[in-house]
């Protein structure tokens, strides 16, 4: 839970990830469609040449509701050759630096967090975004017959 | 059995064995008795010895064979090595690459190489080597210069990275034609247009390099059939045919365990015991075949046995039992029915053995063969057999593909599957049927498909398309529509497969980023039309 975190103010919560696994950010007016997208499974992009699945994080976390604004700002996340993409709409991020983060994490666990962060301005989720991959490769992989 | 097109294969093969025995025996002269050398130097000539034996290169498998003996007593410690019998050895040598060169020029390999045979039968049995005069063809090419071999040794991983760097180039290609459209520039447009050119016969070439035929996968299929008969104590023949088609090298390999899996659930299930095959009247032994056919730039691979065949009501009950509704196995489609035996666990077998049976096999076939795009179509006809039918393509990555639009998202659909392109009035496709050549076939919406919200619009485009391979049986095409609001080009598109999170996909096969950034999916067309048929028709 160490490093660097990238903040997403999404609503009323606000959501961490940690920046090591942050590729980049694009902007996308309108998502392509994606064949069987289901759930929090909103479309697909493509970054440096490589498609992205695209979820989006307001539908995995719950009743957060976004800013409403046009667009898509998109995180992408990159980790072992791994990539997805964090739909936010059009909400804010910012950082919190490691040494700002000395003896405020735990180990809270939720659905889809690891861990959560007391800052000063309230208390921040560490997304675990192992578990949003796994959950979005298991939303894209519902056989018929099952 | 025509071998030549072995020779490149042989003379590389050969190369490097005559490089190890030149550097073995010089090595020997420094110390006569290194096991090691001797080991190797024997290996080296066995080797030669076998692989000249399957060409018909007589003289050159005789030298290796008599080599080979000295060889064998020199390392057994039978006899002694000497300064003599290095130096004969190293006669020997001079003379098979003469061979070599007269193979890989073509030319007769009419040289005596008996005082050779007979220098090497005196020093294999003790007596002093004499020293036997260089047959005149090996004097003739003696003192040359030194030669590499035309042909190259190179990883298969090699070819893979170059395959991936053209796939980028033809992405960039893709990125300068779209700038062109706003171009006036004419040297620049040429110019791409160049590029294009370039990058096109360099993809070819290296498509070339890559592909092997379904020959070199199938020659160990054989010794696994005879291997799995003996061990089930079943009387089966194995026939191929076809099999000089050429796939990507990649493809080929991912058949590799397909290909066995569904030889073991042949031999283990479907084929009958001998008693029960006489009982039943079918014919001794039983047969399993492989016969490849190309279609477009496909290829179909059938794997049929003559055995008992898949018993339906067996599959129903373990379809049940697996928590498919009975309902559901009811209503199923015979070819839809017997896809089930892909699921992940489900086998028909009443016993599980060592070759097959616990139902881990058709489902890793099914994967493997919907990974590089292709799919899986089950026969069979109880008592008569089965008969498993793979439809691939023969090369990865550029695909020739349409670019379709319906509700404003971009699809690809494959030429190779595309019979005609038809505009027409949208009322003209509204009973799910269409009259194409004389016959009705069933039309599918692409956006009722998948849902797309579509504008109303009076005209639409029917792209008539073969999809034979998923919906179907052997033999004649099977055609069905499929409608779009409008397509635009056809372009050559790198295809990258599709990995987690999108890997089981059933509507698309692979995915390419267009010029401008867009992600466009190729649409595994059968695989949609089948699934809006069977939902419509259940």
């Amino acid at each position: 839970m160490e490093g660097d975190k990238l903040i997403i103010s999404l609503g009323s919560g606000r959501f961490a990830l940690d920046t090591k696994a942050v590729a980049g950010i694009i902007e996308q007016e309108k998502l392509p469609f994606l064949p069987g997208r289901s759930g929090f499974v909103s479309g697909i992009v493509s970054f440096r040449n490589e498609p992205v699945t695209v979820i989006d994080l307001s539908g995995a976390l719950g009743d957060f509701t976004e800013t409403a604004g046009a667009g898509h700002k998109i995180i992408i996340l990159s980790v072992k050759g791994r990539l997805l993409g964090i739909d936010i709409g059009s909400s804010q991020v910012s950082f919190i630096w490691d040494e700002e983060l000395k003896g405020r994490t735990t180990g809270e666990k939720g659905l889809y967090t690891s861990g959560r962060i007391y800052a000063a301005e309230g208390p921040v989720d560490i997304i675990d975004w192992q578990a949003l991959f796994n959950e979005t490769t298991r939303l894209l992989s519902t056989e018929d017959h099952a | 059995m025509d071998v030549s097109k072995y020779k490149a294969l042989y003379l590389q093969e050969t190369g490097e064995h005559l490089s190890g025995i030149e550097t073995g025996l010089l090595s020997l002269e420094q110390n006569p008795g290194d096991s090691f050398v001797l080991d190797n130097l024997f290996r080296h000539y066995h080797s030669i010895k076998g692989m000249s034996a399957s060409m018909g290169y007589e003289p050159m498998m005789l030298l290796a064979h008599a080599e080979e003996d000295l060889l064998d007593k020199l390392r057994s410690g039978a006899l002694a090595n000497s300064e003599e019998i290095t130096t004969v050895l190293l006669k020997c040598l001079d003379t098979m690459k003469t061979l070599a060169e007269r193979v890989r020029a073509d030319e007769p390999l009419d040289i005596d190489v008996s005082a050779l045979l007979a220098s090497l039968k005196a020093a294999a049995v003790g007596q002093a080597a004499r020293m036997p005069p260089a047959p005149a063809a090996a004097l003739a090419s003696g003192g040359q210069g030194l030669k590499l071999s035309s042909v190259m040794k190179v990883e298969g991983r090699l070819f893979d990275e170059l395959l991936a760097t053209v796939g980028d180039l033809f992405m960039t290609l893709s990125s300068f034609k779209t700038l062109t459209h706003g171009s006036r520039s004419v040297e620049f447009k040429n110019g791409v247009h160049q590029l294009g050119k370039t990058v096109n016969s360099l993809h070819d070439t290296i498509i070339f390099a890559r592909m092997l035929p379904l020959e070199d996968l199938a020659a160990g299929l054989p010794r696994l059939v005879r291997d799995l008969a003996k061990e089930t104590g079943k009387e089966v023949s194995f026939t191929t045919e076809g099999m000089d088609i050429s796939l990507d090298r990649t493809i080929l390999e991912g058949l590799g365990s397909p290909l066995v899996h569904i030889i073991r659930n042949a031999i283990d299930h479907g084929i009958e015991q001998t008693e029960e095959r006489k009982k039943a009247g079918k014919p001794l032994p039983a047969v399993i075949s492989i016969k490849a056919v190309t279609r477009k730039d496909r290829v179909v691979i059938e794997v049929s046995d003559d055995g008992r065949g898949i018993d339906r009501e067996r599959l129903k009950a373990k379809a049940v039992s697996r928590g498919i509704s009975a309902e559901k196995v009811e209503s199923m489609a015979d070819r839809e029915l017997l896809k089930l035996i892909c699921l992940p666990g489900l086998s028909t077998a009443e016993t599980v053995t060592s070759i097959s049976g616990r139902g881990v096999g058709m489902d890793v076939v099914k994967e493997a063969v919907e990974s590089f795009g292709g799919s899986l179509e089950i026969e069979s006809k109880r008592y008569l057999g089965t008969k498993i039918i793979m439809e691939m393509p023969r090369t990865s990555s550029i695909t020739k593909a349409l670019l379709v639009e319906t509700g404003g998202e971009q699809f690809l659909v494959p030429i190779s599957r595309i019979e005609k392109v038809i505009e027409l009035e949208t009322k003209e496709l509204e009973t799910g049927l269409y009259e194409y050549a004389g016959t009705q076939i069933p039309v599918v919406s692409l956006a009722a498909a998948f849902g797309i919200k579509t504008e109303s619009r009076l005209r639409r485009t029917l792209i008539v398309l073969d999809i034979k391979g998923t919906y179907g049986s052997a033999g004649e095409k099977i055609l069905a529509g499929l409608v779009v609001d409008d397509f635009s080009d056809e372009i050559d598109a790198y295809v990258k497969p599709l990995l987690p999170p999108i890997s089981k996909l059933r509507e698309a096969s692979g995915i390419t980023v267009l010029g401008d950034g867009r992600p466009v999916f190729l649409l595994d067309v059968p695989q949609i039309i089948s699934k809006t048929l069977t939902g419509r028709n259940p």
